[in-house]
């Protein structure tokens, strides 16, 4: 059963796949991965291709078995009605929330960086409403909004190249100082947030090349890991032992750019970048969340319940959290092991139950189809 | 409904555009170039000093505090306010200026010399966390009160915080930005510089006030608290370590018979190469300098490759003069790492590092560092021989 009626292509799924996981990841990432890695932050985004790999591997195994289903669809299939509504409705009320931090995570940053006077619900609740409105609208719409907006979201990050004549490559050494440990440790955050490429799951079946969805996806996942890359070895050069103190690292580094003492104060392109990537992050979530809970009850139209859900998520994202440190506490301690358990551990268990039923053949709720596509 | 959802939601967007909470009129705000901090008198720990830019100038004389007055009208004005730390006291700063402080233009920190030696830990923590104080804003610190600084009102740029800017971004004394400062502040070393700046004595025919301040020197802090400081020259040959040697001219006297040479070098490479040899610890210092010929006041011919050698060592011993006075002054006198062997031996032994490093107030003065410098002079300027001498008693060789 499909809410859904429009297609995107592959290159399509990659430019919003790539906003929806980095917008977020580029301003706070630096600063978690630095308190636990030192000066070998940089290698926690190469590392974090390993969730990569993963979730890639899930997201397109299952879409294979089950093709032109999303996880809330399959896992009915695989682990019957009851348990597989449960999982559908975890993911509705885990995508929900996430939704909510993710649009605290974006007002915290404008509150503290631009706007310091506007209350935290009207930033909230305007970019929460732009981005049901692009729900609303559809997949093509928030696939065309990416279409333009992922560049002009990418661009500014190259602005960065200015503050080349302020890097310090010294602070790269000593590399390993303490071993591998507080890299490993330092990397789950970012191995978290590159397990949200699952979310592939819902527009794998939306594709009108499907064939080309796990290359797009792939691809867009390699671009993730360079940016996370780039962002790390340039806050790291520019500020060394001062990455894990700053809460912006990447904010501080836009302060900086001074070219010719005339192009100087440039965060205010950072604040434009992060709204573009965010409004796209959160359509995206936002539109996860409304078809997780569509496909769990089944419902015929889609629409009437967006506005409803993004009210939630507004206040999902004030309840959660009295103030940022308590939300940076999140950021660091807990959400790695929601975004690993939703994103990576569940999907291997249904896959890893798939594979079971095809093992002990006769099950009725494997689709015929299936049989075929697993090689 | 569909038609009146069509009239209200323009409007509902409408709202939303014109009440922006953050709206600031360019006439509301009071733009700050430069703020100072030093010791007030009485007992509140914290006096701030900002240098705001007058928005718009009549003639000469109105706004400002302190004397002169007429002739070049003054851009600046200053306000003064003490408070229990630097938050108090800038609040107490707004009771006195009609519209709202700006920090966005502020580039310049300057500490009064009285708090530098008291410390100025708790005050790099406002400016690093507040979010209008920039980054790059350059930090000096003032012999005598910083505040004074910012009353001058010099002839040539707009105002005395803009002149001490200018100054340090021509390379020609050290450059600290607030970030730099902060990174150093945490670094392995302990030991921090910033550059000193002194109020240049106004020229016989100025009014008063109307002279600038200019940077000489070195403050030397430990920890934040400033404990010393170093000359001109010692500054020089610190900043040949720190590989920030920038415009800049030799003048050394080659054969101390014979006159002086000053060389412009265009470009020096440093590289600081740390070495533990039987648990002694070693510092290389190797400099590889490069520049012209822009002064001979000596007899000898630099066309002469054999005498341009000779000349090539005069310099270099030259430099490593510098060098080792600056190294003497740090190691023996303030031990105190400014130049960061701290990081240097850091970076290549990690391990010894780790087990030494709470010593290293007393391994840092025992360095036995070896100062290594390669010279050239690559062209003569624009004449060969010896100027203003006749070809036949000229040109010695």
């Amino acid at each position: 059963m499909k809410p859904e009626k429009g297609t995107i292509s592959g290159l399509q799924m990659a430019l919003m796949l790539y906003p929806a996981v980095i917008a977020t990841a580029f301003l706070t990432l630096p600063t978690i991965t630095a308190q636990y890695a030192g000066n070998d932050l940089w290698l926690t985004p190469i590392l974090s291709g390993i969730s990569g790999a993963l979730t890639l591997f899930l997201a397109v195994r299952l879409h294979r078995l089950y093709p032109g289903q999303t996880v809330i669809e399959y896992s009915v299939k695989i682990i019957g009605t009851v348990p597989g509504k449960i999982v559908g409705f975890a993911y509705f009320i885990f995508l929900l929330y996430l939704t909510g931090v993710i649009a605290r995570q974006y007002a915290e940053f404008v509150k503290s960086a631009i706007m310091f006077k506007t209350p935290l619900l009207v930033i909230l609740s305007s970019i929460l409403l732009l981005a049901a409105i692009a729900v609303r609208g559809g997949v093509e719409l928030i696939a065309r909004a990416a279409t333009i907006l992922t560049p002009v979201f990418v661009i500014p990050s190259f602005v960065l190249l200015l503050l080349l004549p302020d890097l310090n490559v010294q602070h790269l050494f000593p590399v390993l100082e303490k071993g591998w440990i507080p890299v490993l440790k330092g990397s789950l955050a970012p191995n978290a947030y590159t397990s949200e490429f699952f979310l592939m799951t819902f527009f794998l079946p939306l594709l009108s090349n499907p064939e080309k969805g796990a290359k797009w996806a792939a691809v867009s996942i390699a671009a993730d890991l360079f940016s996370g890359l780039y962002a790390s070895l340039l806050v790291l050069f520019l500020l060394g032992p001062d990455t894990a103190d700053k809460v912006y690292p990447v904010l501080t580094a836009f302060r900086y750019i001074s070219l010719a003492n005339f192009f100087e104060n440039l965060e205010a392109l950072l604040v434009a970048m992060w709204v573009i990537g965010n409004f796209l992050k959160l359509s995206i979530f936002l539109y996860a969340a409304t078809t997780s809970l569509v496909q769990t009850l089944e419902l015929k139209d889609y629409r009437m319940v967006v506005y409803p859900l993004a009210v939630w998520c507004v206040l999902f994202s004030l309840w959660d959290y009295p103030n940022l440190p308590s939300l940076d506490n999140h950021i660091k301690y807990v959400s790695p092991f929601e975004l690993l358990a939703f994103f990576n551990a569940i999907p291997l268990l249904l896959l890893l139950a798939a594979s079971a039923r095809q093992v002990f053949k006769g099950s009725p709720n494997l689709p015929a189809k299936g049989k075929n596509a697993v090689e | 409904m569909f038609a009146i959802g069509k009239i209200t939601a323009p409007i509902a967007l409408l709202l939303l555009l014109s009440g922006c909470w953050d709206r600031v009129e360019l006439n509301d705000l009071s733009l700050i170039t430069a703020i100072a901090f030093d010791k007030p008198q009485q007992n509140n720990s914290v006096e701030v000093t900002a240098q705001i830019i007058i928005p718009k100038v009549k003639g000469g004389g109105d706004g400002g505090t302190g004397g002169g007055g007429g002739g070049q009208a003054k851009q600046t004005v200053t306000r003064t306010a003490s408070g229990s730390d630097i938050a108090d006291a800038i609040s107490k700063l707004q009771m006195v200026i009609p519209r709202k402080i700006f920090w966005g233009q502020c580039k310049v920190f300057i500490f009064g010399e009285e708090i530098a030696r008291e410390g100025i830990r708790e005050h790099m923590d406002f400016l690093l966390r507040h979010p209008q104080p920039r980054e790059r804003g350059y930090v000096f610190v003032s012999r005598g009160r910083g505040a004074d600084v910012l009353e001058l009102f010099p002839p040539i740029e707009r105002s005395s915080s803009e002149v001490i800017r200018e100054l340090a971004q021509l390379g020609i004394g050290l450059k600290v930005t607030l970030e730099q400062l902060s990174i150093r502040l945490k670094g392995e070393s302990g030991a921090q510089a910033l550059p000193l700046v002194h109020i240049l004595p106004k020229s016989k025919s100025s009014k008063p006030f109307e002279t600038i301040a200019y940077l000489s020197g070195t403050a030397v802090f430990k920890d934040g608290k400033m404990i010393g400081e170093l000359s001109s020259r010692e500054t020089r040959g610190v900043l040949w370590v720190r590989n920030e040697i920038d415009e800049y001219t030799v003048t050394y006297e080659n054969d101390p018979a014979k006159g002086k040479v000053s060389i412009h070098p265009l470009h020096a490479k440093v590289k600081l190469v740390p070495r533990i040899e039987d648990g002694t610890w070693k510092m290389d210092i190797k400099v590889r300098t490069a520049g012209d010929l822009v002064q001979n006041g000596t007899p000898l011919n630099p066309m002469d490759p054999q005498v341009l050698k000779k000349m090539e060592e005069g310099m270099k011993k030259d430099i490593q003069a510098r060098i080792r006075d600056a190294l003497k002054l740090l190691q023996r006198d303030l031990n105190a790492d400014i130049l960061d062997f701290a990081n240097a031996y850091h970076r290549k032994y990690p391990k010894i590092w780790a087990e030494a490093k709470d010593e290293w107030e007393t391994k840092f003065p025992e360095i036995e560092a070896t100062v290594d410098v390669e010279a050239r002079i690559n062209r003569p300027g624009m004449v060969n021989s010896p100027g203003g001498i006749s070809q036949e008693t000229g040109t010695e060789k």
